[in-house]
């Protein structure tokens, strides 16, 4: 069983993320549209949401929907929000509009909470320097500290996963994925000794999947914390 | 038999890192069941004499021959390269050369890189051009090192195509850049351990044909399972998988078998 907790439509070809599901090497992937790109207008994002919702009636029970979420719109974009959520998608998904604990995102994860939805959040660190609003791990850390009551996930192990690590270490509702462009030695036995193997989740972000794959199956771990990270800790957080 | 292209021997300066010696390596490499490891000592990006560098990673008791077999590297900056170059090939029995310009400090164009690329092809290796050590967005706040442009390997293969040559490091856009000039050259290859992304691998063999992929892992630096399971999962016939896991490392190194 192979939870992907971090997959993207229209970004790139999305014969990625089918091709997964329809050759069965995942059984359940979170999905979000980036239509839009950074700053997505609110049509925009009624377009990303609804190819998501048409992913979730393609592929029932097998989609994760989460909502693409642009905290510069203000109360359309929580409108939106609430429609994507009331509709049956499981989480909000923020990329590089705001900082993630710029107050404007604040209203969006009032309305997650209510709904029990899980925030997955974008941050790197690059030495070549982040985008203008890209986070760095520390703002998603902020964003979980003031709303201790929803679950979020931190993206592709943070970025620059030692630093990622850190700022997840102290913070039991955020959750770290380890998906992402990286297979660097000892990254997900480092991500598993500071947060703990209950708050690591499988994730690909559209890369190749075996690529990631090889990252757990490379990593000295029990088997038992193997499929925590590939599925039960997906499993628990999201009710599976 | 599993050949990986591209393995390292010595610490990195900038993280704790498992497996980092030779005994280390030994360990690591029956994991992604390589019986030939092609392995740079980590240390010639950092030191200054590069021969120093492969004398120490030979000198260590956990080096193993026939399992790891020496990749030499040289910076034609240096005074005396010419000899270092002849020590490594002939006395320490170094398979190829690589190249690591932006560690080094020169750039590709330059009149001391073709002399060295010459004269490595006179000596009968192949040339591993290093595009980069690490993702550029990863590097120590105050020690970043860009990738090799493009263009510099542009340059380098239309002004010498005869000869060997390895991209080691490689994204998969730059290899898709480069293809004009892989298919002027006598021989290219490109070393596939460096972020292979969704499904480009069958789209590597596609356009390159299968004989132009070599397996490589970057142990102990990556997870050698990680580029392991792209070949071994990827929709190629078995025999592109043979070639890109051990047949073409075996070609392009001189390795017989």
């Amino acid at each position: 069983m192979i939870v992907d907790a971090h997959a993207h439509l229209d970004l790139g070809p999305n014969e990625v993320v089918s091709d997964m599901l329809d050759q069965g090497l995942v059984d359940i992937t979170a999905i979000s549209s980036l239509i839009g790109g950074a700053f997505p207008t609110l049509d925009e994002l009624r377009r990303a949401n609804d190819h998501v919702f048409e992913w979730m009636r393609r592929y029932p029970g097998r989609v994760l929907g989460f909502a693409y979420a642009n905290p510069r719109l203000g109360e359309p974009g929580v409108t939106e929000l609430e429609r994507c959520l009331s509709g049956g998608m499981r989480g909000v998904k923020l990329w590089i509009s705001t900082l993630a604990d710029d107050p404007r995102v604040d209203p969006l994860m009032r309305v997650a909470e209510r709904a029990g939805a899980v925030v997955l959040a974008h941050a790197w660190v690059k030495t070549t320097g982040n985008l203008p609003f890209e986070s760095r791990p520390e703002h998603v850390r902020n964003l979980a500290r003031r709303f201790p009551r929803v679950s979020f996930v931190l993206a592709h192990f943070g970025g620059e996963w030692e630093t990622g690590a850190k700022a997840a270490r102290d913070c039991d509702n955020l959750y770290v994925d380890t998906s992402g462009s990286l297979a660097e030695m000892d990254m997900v036995e480092y991500l598993v000794r500071q947060v703990g193997i209950e708050r690591v989740l499988f994730g690909t972000d559209n890369m190749n999947l075996h690529y990631c794959l090889g990252k757990i199956a490379g990593a000295r771990l029990s088997d038992a914390d193997r499929e925590r990270i590939l599925w039960g800790n997906a499993a628990a957080l999201f009710g599976l | 038999m599993i050949v990986d292209a591209n393995a390292y021997c010595g610490r990195w300066p900038f993280r704790r890192l498992s497996f980092a010696d030779a005994s280390g390596l030994s360990a690591l490499l029956p994991r992604s069941g390589a019986s030939v490891a092609l392995v740079t000592p980590i240390a010639v990006a950092f030191y200054r004499d590069c021969l120093s560098a492969v004398e120490e990673m030979l000198e260590d008791p956990g080096w193993e021959t026939p399992l790891m077999l020496p990749i030499g590297a040289v910076n034609p900056c240096f005074p005396g390269w010419q000899q270092d170059l002849e020590t490594m090939a002939r006395d320490l029995g170094c398979l190829g050369i690589r190249l690591l310009p932006n560690y080094h400090g020169y750039q590709l164009c330059a009149e001391e890189a073709l002399a060295l690329v010459r004269t490595v092809h006179d000596l009968g290796l192949p040339v591993v051009i290093t595009m980069r050590m690490q993702d550029e967005r990863s590097h120590h706040w105050r020690m970043p090192v860009p990738a090799v442009p493009v263009d510099d390997v542009r340059f380098l293969l239309r002004e010498l195509p005869r000869g060997r040559y390895v991209l080691s490091n490689v994204s998969w856009y730059e290899v898709q850049a480069l293809r004009p000039e892989l298919d002027m050259v006598e021989e290219a290859a490109w070393e596939m351990s460096y972020k292979p992304p969704a499904s480009y691998l069958e789209q590597a063999v596609r356009m390159l044909g299968s004989e132009r992929v070599l397996y490589g892992s970057g142990a102990p630096l990556q997870y050698p399972e990680a580029a392991l399971l792209v070949v071994e999962q990827a929709r190629i016939s078995d025999d592109d998988k043979a070639r890109i896991l051990g047949g073409n490392a075996r070609r392009v190194f001189g390795l017989g078998g």
